[in-house]
C-alpha cells in the first residue's frame, strides 16, 4: 500500500528584498512514492532544499513558505490527508499518524517543563489517558530510565534529549516519521546509537521513515531506498543497493566517492563549484555548471526522471536518454 | 527533600544577611548625607523661619537658641556619637521628632501619609501589572488581529507622553470640564476617616483620577514589555515543535509561553512594589493627594534629618525585601535558576 505520494511538488519561500518579492525555489518539482514499511533516505548537500522538503512533507507551512503547485497525498489505514496549494489537512494527523523528528532536537523541548509533564501535555492534548507504566515502558524502548520523567530538558545530554524526542514521536504509534537530520548535532558514538534506534523502531513498530541527511555514508544498512536531491530537485531515486552499487547521476557518483574507506589511499576530491542559487536556478539541468559530462542539451532543457535497470531505479540525466 | 530544605535554609540565610547588610549600608548613607550638606543646619533653618515670619531676634540670642534647638533635636556631640544614639533609638522603634513640625514624632507624620500612598500605589501597580501582562501575553502570542493592532497603537502612543502631561490632561478633562470627579484631595472635606460607606465611596471617588493616570501609564509599559517577551519566546523552536506535536493551544500558551515570561515580569512587579514607599510626588502635587512623596520632598527642603530618615527607611527596607522575595521566588518558576549558597 502506498503511504505517501508526492506529485510534482513545488514549494517556494517568498521573501522581500529591497521591496521586491523574491521566490526561493527550495522544492522545485519533486515526485516520489513511499510504500508502507519503507525507509527512504533523502541525501544532498547543505542548501539544496532537504529541510524545506521535510517541512513541506510534514505540512508545517508558514506565512513565508507555501506550496506553489503539485501535491502530497497521504493514505493511512483508514484516513487520507492532502497537502496542496488549496488545502493542508495533515496537521489533523500530526503525531497520531505522522510524527516529526527535527534537526534541532536539542532546542525542541521546553526547558522549564519536566519530561513527564511534556508527556502529560502530549497525552491530554490527544485525549489519551496518562498511564505512568506505559510511559515508563515506552522510555525503556528508547533506552531511557524512568528517572528522566522527573528531569528538566536542560538537565539532559544531547543524546538523551534526542531519545526523549524520539520517545515522544513514537508514543502514539504513528504510521510514518519524518526525521530531518536527527543525528547532525551528535557525536559519532551517540549518532550510531540513534541510527540503531531508528532502525529498531522501523522494524519493530512497522513505521515508515523519511530520513533526511547530508551524510551519504549513514544510508547503507539503514534505508531501503534513497533519493538524491540537488537544488530543489530529485536527481536520482532507487533501492539503496542499486544506487550504491551502480550510481548513474554524476552528482551521486561525486557524493559516493566522498565516503572514506579503510585502506583507501586515493585523494578525496571535492565536487567542483558550489551549490547554485535557489533564487535564480540555472536553466536546463541544475547540475550542468558543475558536471564533468555536460553537453549543450544539459544547458538548455531539464531532464525528466527516467526508469533504468530493474525499473525501480530512476535518474534525471541526459546521459541515459 | 531534606537536601532541598537544607539548601533553602542555607541559601535563605545568606540572602537574608545580604539584605540586612544592604539595609544597614543604605540607612548609614541616609544618616550621613543630610548632615554633610553645607548650610543646611536644621537649627539655623528653624531660626530663619522665625525671622521670616517677622520676629526680631538679637544676635546673641540667636546663638543661644541654636544651641538649645540642637540639644532638643538631639544633634549635639560628634557625628559618631549621634550615629550610635541614632541606631539605639531606631532599634527601639523610635525615629525621633520631626524638626520642621517639632515636636510631632516622625512616626506620626509618616502614619498620616503612608496609608494613602500604599493604598493608591499598591492597587494601581497590581491592576496595571495584571492587565498589561495578560493583554501583552495575548498580543504577543496571537500577533495578529485588529484589536491587537489597536492596543499596540494606543500603548505606543501613550508611552512617550510625559506622566505629568497625562495627569494634567485627565484632571482638566474630568474635573474641570466634565465635573465628573473632584479636582483634588483624598476625601470630601468634613468627613471623618471611618470605615463607613460614605467615607469609602468618597475615597474611591477622590482617588479615581490619580489611580487612572497611574494605571494608564502602567498598563502601557507592562503591555509592551510582555508583548516583546512573549513574541520572542513564541519564535523559540520548542514552541513550534509543541505545535507540531499537536499540543492544545491553551497548554502551549500557558506552559510553553506565559510561564517563561513570568520571571522577568514578576521581578519587575516586585521591584515596583518595593519602590511604592518613595511615593509619587507628581501625582500628589497634580491631584493634591496626600502621600509620602510630598513628605520626603518637604523633609529634604527643610533639612528635617529625622523625617528624611524615617521616610527613606521604609523605602530601603521595602526594596531590599522585594529583591529578597524575588530571589527566593524565581527558582520555583524557572528551575534553571538554582539556589547556590555562598
Amino acid at each position: 500500500m502506498t503511504h505517501m505520494r508526492v506529485n510534482d511538488l513545488r514549494a517556494y519561500y517568498t521573501v522581500e528584498q529591497n521591496g521586491l518579492p523574491k521566490n526561493i525555489r527550495a522544492v522545485d518539482g519533486v515526485s516520489f512514492e513511499i510504500e508502507e514499511h519503507d525507509f527512504l533516505a533523502i541525501v544532498g548537500e547543505s542548501g539544496c532544499g532537504k529541510t524545506t522538503l521535510a517541512k513541506v512533507l510534514y505540512g508545517a507551512l508558514d506565512p513565508v513558505l507555501s506550496i506553489v503547485s503539485g501535491s502530497v497525498h497521504y493514505a493511512f489505514d483508514d484516513s487520507e490527508f492532502e497537502i496542496s496549494p488549496v488545502q493542508n489537512t495533515l496537521p489533523k494527523a500530526w503525531w497520531k499518524k505522522i510524527s516529526y523528528i527535527p534537526q534541532g532536537s536539542l532546542s525542541a523541548l521546553n526547558p522549564i517543563r519536566k519530561v513527564g509533564q511534556i508527556f502529560r501535555d502530549l497525552l491530554s492534548s490527544h485525549n489519551v489517558p496518562f498511564e505512568i507504566k506505559d510511559v515508563e515502558n515506552h522510555l525503556k524502548l528508547v533506552n531511557l530510565s524512568e528517572q528522566v520523567l522527573g528531569m528538566y530538558p536542560f538537565e539532559l545530554s544531547g543524546g538523551m534529549k534526542q531519545r526523549v524526542v524520539m520517545a515522544l514521536a513514537t508514543f502514539l504509534n504513528p504510521r510514518m516519521i519524518i526525521a530531518d537530520e536527527p543525528t547532525s548535532a551528535l557525536d559519532v558514538v551517540t549518532q550510531r546509537d540513534i541510527l540503531w534506534l531508528l532502525s529498531f523502531l522501523h522494524l519493530s513498530k512497522q513505521i515508515s521513515f523519511v530520513f533526511i541527511t547530508h551524510d551519504i555514508s549513514l544510508i547503507p544498512g539503514l534505508a531501503s531506498s534513497v533519493a538524491v536531491m540537488y537544488c530543489g530537485c530529485i536527481v536520482e531515486y532507487g533501492p539503496v543497493d542499486e544506487v550504491f552499487s551502480k550510481p548513474l547521476h554524476p552528482y551521486t557518483k561525486f557524493l559516493l566517492s566522498s565516503i572514506p574507506r579503510i585502506g583507501d589511499k586515493t585523494e578525496k576530491k571535492p565536487i567542483p563549484g558550489a551549490v547554485v542559487s535557489l533564487i535564480n536556478p540555472p536553466s536546463g539541468c541544475r547540475f550542468h555548471s558543475r558536471c564533468p559530462n555536460k553537453t549543450d542539451t544539459c544547458e538548455n532543457s531539464r531532464p525528466n526522471m527516467i526508469k533504468v535497470g530493474s525499473g525501480r531505479h530512476e535518474v534525471a540525466c541526459w546521459l541515459y536518454k | 527533600m531534606k537536601d532541598f530544605l537544607r539548601f533553602i535554609v542555607r541559601y535563605f540565610i545568606t540572602r537574608l544577611l545580604i539584605s540586612l547588610l544592604v539595609i544597614f549600608i543604605g540607612v548609614s548613607i541616609i544618616f550621613l548625607i543630610p548632615r554633610l550638606v553645607p548650610g543646611a543646619n536644621p537649627a539655623e533653618m528653624a531660626i530663619r523661619r522665625l525671622q521670616m515670619s517677622g520676629a526680631y531676634l538679637p544676635a546673641d540670642s540667636i546663638e543661644k537658641m541654636k544651641q538649645a534647638l540642637l540639644k532638643l533635636y538631639g544633634l549635639e556631640g560628634s557625628l559618631l556619637k549621634q550615629y550610635t544614639t541614632f541606631w539605639k533609638e531606631l532599634l527601639k522603634g523610635n525615629l525621633g521628632p520631626s524638626f520642621a513640625s517639632f515636636p510631632t514624632p516622625v512616626m506620626t507624620l509618616i502614619a498620616r501619609s503612608l496609608p494613602w500612598t500604599v493604598g493608591l500605589l499598591a492597587l494601581t501597580a497590581l491592576i496595571s501589572w495584571v492587565f498589561g501582562t495578560v493583554l501583552g501575553g495575548i498580543a504577543g502570542y496571537r500577533n495578529k488581529g485588529l484589536w491587537v493592532r489597536v492596543l499596540e497603537i494606543i500603548s505606543n502612543a501613550v508611552r512617550p507622553i510625559p506622566y505629568y502631561i497625562l495627569a494634567l490632561l485627565l484632571l482638566i478633562l474630568f474635573a474641570y470640564v466634565l465635573h465628573w470627579f473632584p479636582t483634588g484631595g483624598a476625601y470630601q472635606i468634613g468627613l471623618t476617616p471611618t470605615l463607613s460607606w460614605t467615607f469609602v465611596k468618597s475615597v474611591v471617588k477622590y482617588g479615581f483620577l490619580p489611580a487612572l493616570s497611574l494605571i494608564i501609564i502602567g498598563i502601557g509599559a507592562w503591555f509592551l514589555n510582555m508583548r516583546n517577551l512573549v513574541s520572542n519566546i513564541t519564535s523559540e523552536y520548542f514552541v513550534t515543535f509543541a505545535h507540531q506535536m499537536g499540543l492544545r493551544d491553551s497548554i502551549i500558551l500557558r506552559s510553553y509561553v506565559i510561564r517563561l515570561a513570568m520571571p522577568a515580569q514578576l521581578t519587575g512587579l516586585a521591584l515596583q512594589l518595593g519602590f511604592i514607599f518613595n511615593g509619587t510626588i507628581i501625582t500628589e502635587i497634580v491631584f493634591n493627594y496626600p502621600g509620602l512623596g510630598t513628605l520626603i520632598y518637604t523633609a529634604i527642603m527643610q533639612s528635617d534629618y529625622n523625617l528624611v530618615m524615617g521616610t527613606t527607611l521604609f523605602s530601603i527596607v521595602a526594596v531590599a525585601f522585594a529583591t529578597l522575595f524575588v530571589d527566593l521566588l524565581l527558582p520555583f518558576i524557572d528551575p534553571r535558576i538554582q539556589y547556590v549558597s555562598g
